[in-house]
């Protein structure tokens, strides 16, 4: 098991958000976590990274409790977010936003190697490299988003919402990067768009009300009829 | 809850300084730091925006009273509420002027504004010898001819502390009013997330503005009680003096800012507190304001009364609001 | 007619200053969004800093303002520590008047340990003349140490890892987090940089002010730094640094002209205008002159 989530719970000053969620991601997967807006989907993934301080339950990575390990430091064992709004330095060219991505010094010896593996993952960065991050496409900034993560050398990868904002035709360019993502990290994936999500994902959770109800196989959970009725319009 | 024991507090001091008028002094310097306390709550408590050029407004209610008593002789004892409306008019209007720009800045500018403000008004005042320049204006000579003397020699002592008080009393009324109406909600909105505040229909703007006005004019009141009418002058170097926000600020967080008793209570306690180190360690005694500031702000940020309100049962906190 | 030159030259050598002083006001409000109404207490360290090396072991602001840039690291990390840091989350308002009780508390500790008296000393070593006017090598020598300080910053936040990760938690503080970086280090060390840069600063003025050390003479280099963050964009060093220059000039150039039109106090006119332009610009282009 690459990163498991025990009894996380967490809120924000007096409000819960989070009740006993426990997940496992495992190695060289790609798990989805689902469900309705205000579910705790990003609080989980901040509650992981140690952006929001969790109140109780514990992360572990592969075997070892992280969940005290402050986020620059989660960087530094191979945790690596993606957030919500993409939060890229937008005075700074694409190629300066990767590079910094390699800040940790897990990654500073594989700085070329990570820059010619994004720029294969996504062309399109390669053509804007000179370019300020802030002057990008919604659909280039989540690729430099995800470019930037990718430069840490992540083992576990979690992506908060990359399809949001975006146009059909990005998504489907960004969701097929995943696959190849895979191949070197373990992915967990946070999605308002349940189709796509479970399309690429290889297992899921659903979060409801701050409570994982619902978990499988992907092709099982596009199958379920509470998932087809809440998620997929069915 | 109204606010029965700040009232109860002042009205006593009204009494004791009516009473024993040989006591008048101490009770105008206790009461003067608390009614500043007071008028410094009423903006910096209420929005947490802070005026470090508050020294200003003190100085335009100084020099609104002391220019009508100094060139004006001809109104006689009528210079004393044209000299007064004038001061709360030129601190009324500055703070108008600019609070209607500068508090769309975020507070870390507005709050150099402030201080740029006070200096750019004493160096026009110092630069262009305006309203008797650097030398200031002495007023005792006109105070007699306008007053008479006993009533003038009556004003210095007795009236203004008078009119402290009833400056510090109009302040808690403010204080209460402002805090127990919808916009005492607004404000304590602005104050936790402007943003929010904004998305929610609240004019950030137009509230903390009203805040600003009234504190103002209240440091008015306050600048021309103590240098025209007290010390009978008016000198650009002690009214533009800094030290004032520092001990509205000493006096408002010990109290607790943004209550409506907590100035009182840090006006009762900050005057003892720096006449006994003014005794027995002088030397030492211009460092309690900003250690006190600084031990408060740091250790107990909501001072004597917010730390009561937050312990004592909800009946005993009514009483001190 | 009046002979401006030697006035613009003096405003461009003593600006250098300004600028320096200004710079690291402008680092730390740029990094931790934080003003530091304490500002001028630190220029005042700066000059006793200065005053007691060459008084004490005759080392001239040349030499100690290598120890003007240490002491001002460590009071920079203290002050980080024991009162930005706690104060970050009580919100804006507390940690300005903090930082503006302490300015006040600095003054007071420093009259009780060296006296209310103003002090200086004169590092003389002679002149120069460009072209008939006369130019104190001193000052000149100042004016250039203040001005390599200030390309050295640049370098470092262009030029090294630490200075890219300064960049990064100014364009977005979680950004920086999430790519590895210890947000809290990079504040604590802009801090003290930010403290340095003003000791230094406050080092290479006494070289300006020959009988103007006392515990109270920061309260304007507080204001003047005020002026010239603001006009410099606030939050750009290098704004900082031109529109010292600029500062110096304005007072400079401004005491002739205002004497010469028969002003009571042509210094206090200077410093009007001055923060004329400090309102005008906060209220009518807060980004400063130049747009970065």
């Amino acid at each position: 098991m690459a990163l498991s989530v025990k009894d996380l719970e967490a809120g924000y000053g007096k409000v819960q958000v989070l009740f006993k969620v426990s997940l496992e991601v495992q190695k060289g997967t790609i798990t989805a976590l689902i469900g309705p807006n205000g579910a705790g989907k990003t609080t989980t993934l901040l509650s992981v990274m140690g952006v929001v301080k969790p109140w109780g339950g514990s992360v572990l990575l592969n075997g070892a409790d992280i969940i005290e390990v402050p986020p620059h430091k989660k960087v530094e064992l191979g945790v690596v977010l993606v957030p919500e709004g993409r939060r890229l330095f937008p005075n700074m060219t694409v190629e300066e936003n990767l590079l910094m991505g390699a800040y940790v010094k897990r990654a500073r010896r594989y700085v070329h190697d990570s820059l010619d593996y994004v720029y294969s993952l996504f062309p399109r960065l390669k053509e804007r490299r000179k370019q300020k991050a802030g002057t990008l496409s919604g659909g280039e900034q989540q690729m430099l988003a995800i470019g930037r993560a990718l430069m840490a050398r992540p083992e576990v990868l979690l992506i908060d919402e990359p399809s949001a904002g975006l146009a059909p035709k990005v998504v489907a360019e960004v969701f097929e990067a995943f696959k190849r993502i895979k191949e070197t990290s373990t992915i967990l994936l946070v999605e308002q768009n349940v189709s796509a999500a479970l399309a690429v994902a290889d297992y899921g959770y659903v979060l409801e009300n701050g409570r994982a109800v619902l978990s499988g196989p992907s092709e099982d959970l596009l199958e379920n009829p509470h998932v087809k009725r809440a998620y997929l319009g069915v | 809850m109204k606010p029965h024991v700040p009232i109860a507090i002042y009205l006593s001091l009204v009494a004791l300084s009516l009473a024993k008028p040989e006591l008048s002094q101490t009770v105008a310097t206790v009461a003067f730091y608390m009614a500043l306390g007071q008028a410094v709550n009423i903006f910096v408590g209420l929005t947490g925006y802070v005026n470090f050029g508050y020294a200003a407004f003190i100085a335009m209610g100084a020099y609104g009273l002391g220019v009508v008593i100094a060139y004006f002789p001809q109104l006689g004892t009528w210079t004393l509420p044209v000299g007064l409306l004038l001061g709360v008019a030129l601190a009324g209007g500055l703070a108008l002027a600019v609070g209607a720009v500068a508090l769309r800045l975020r507070s870390a500018y507005f709050a150099i504004a402030t201080i740029g403000i006070n200096e750019a008004l004493k160096d026009l005042i110092v630069g262009a010898g305006i309203w008797g320049g650097s030398s200031g204006l002495v007023l005792g000579y006109n105070m007699f001819q306008e007053y008479g003397r006993d009533f003038a020699l009556f004003l210095s002592t007795t009236g203004s502390t008078v009119l402290i008080l009833a400056t510090g009393l109009m302040a808690v009324a403010a204080t209460y009013l402002l805090q127990s109406r919808e916009i005492g909600y607004a404000l304590a909105a602005i104050r936790q997330d402007e943003d929010a505040a904004k998305v929610m229909g609240i004019n950030p703007a137009k509230y903390k503005l009203i805040a600003f006005v009234l504190s103002s004019a209240f440091s008015a009141l306050l600048g021309s009680a103590a240098f025209p009418l007290a010390a009978t002058q008016v000198f650009p170097d002690t009214v533009f003096k800094v030290d004032y926000i520092l001990d509205g600020l000493a006096v408002m967080f010990l109290g607790g800012a943004g209550t409506v008793t907590g100035a009182v209570i840090g006006g009762l306690l900050y005057v003892p507190i720096r006449l006994l180190l003014g005794q027995f360690l002088p030397a030492y005694q211009a460092l309690v304001t900003p250690l006190l500031v600084l031990a408060v702000v740091l250790a107990a940020p909501r001072g004597i009364i917010g730390e009561l309100r937050a312990r004592v049962s909800p009946k005993i906190r009514e009483w001190i609001p | 007619m009046i002979d401006l030159i030697p006035y613009f030259l003096n405003g461009l050598i003593v600006g250098s200053i300004y600028g320096l002083i200004t710079i690291g006001l402008s680092f730390i409000f740029g990094i931790l969004k934080v003003i530091n109404v304490a500002h001028g207490s630190f220029v005042m360290l700066g000059a006793y800093i200065a005053y007691f090396f060459f008084v004490l072991w005759a080392y001239p602001p040349l030499v100690s303002i290598f120890a003007g840039l240490a002491i001002g690291a460590l009071a920079g990390f203290a002050l980080y520590h024991a009162v930005i840091r706690p104060l970050r989350k009580a919100g804006e308002m507390h940690i300005l008047v903090a930082l503006f009780a302490l300015g006040s508390l600095m003054a007071e500790l420093a009259r009780i340990a060296w006296g209310p008296n103003v002090v200086g000393f004169t590092w003389n070593i002679g002149s120069i003349s460009v072209s008939g006017y006369v130019v104190q090598l001193s000052q000149l020598l100042g004016a250039i140490a203040a001005l390599i300080i200030a390309l050295a910053l640049q370098l470092i936040l262009y030029r090294t890892s630490f200075g890219r990760a300064v960049r990064a938690v100014v364009q977005d503080p979680v950004g920086a987090q999430i790519v590895g970086i210890n947000v809290e280090r990079v504040f604590a060390i802009s801090t003290a940089m930010g403290i340095a840069l003003t000791t230094a600063g406050g080092v290479l003025l006494t070289l300006f002010i020959p009988v103007g050390i006392n515990p109270y003479m920061g309260d304007p280099y507080t204001l003047m730094a005020f002026v010239i963050a603001v006009m410099g964009g606030l939050e750009s060093t290098m704004g900082a640094y031109v529109a010292g220059l600029i500062f110096g000039e304005i007072l400079s150039l401004g005491y002739p002209l205002f004497r010469a039109l028969g002003f009571a106090a042509p210094y206090q006119m200077s410093l009007f205008v001055g923060f004329v332009i400090l309102v005008l610009f906060l209220l009518f282009r807060p980004s400063g002159l130049f747009r970065i």
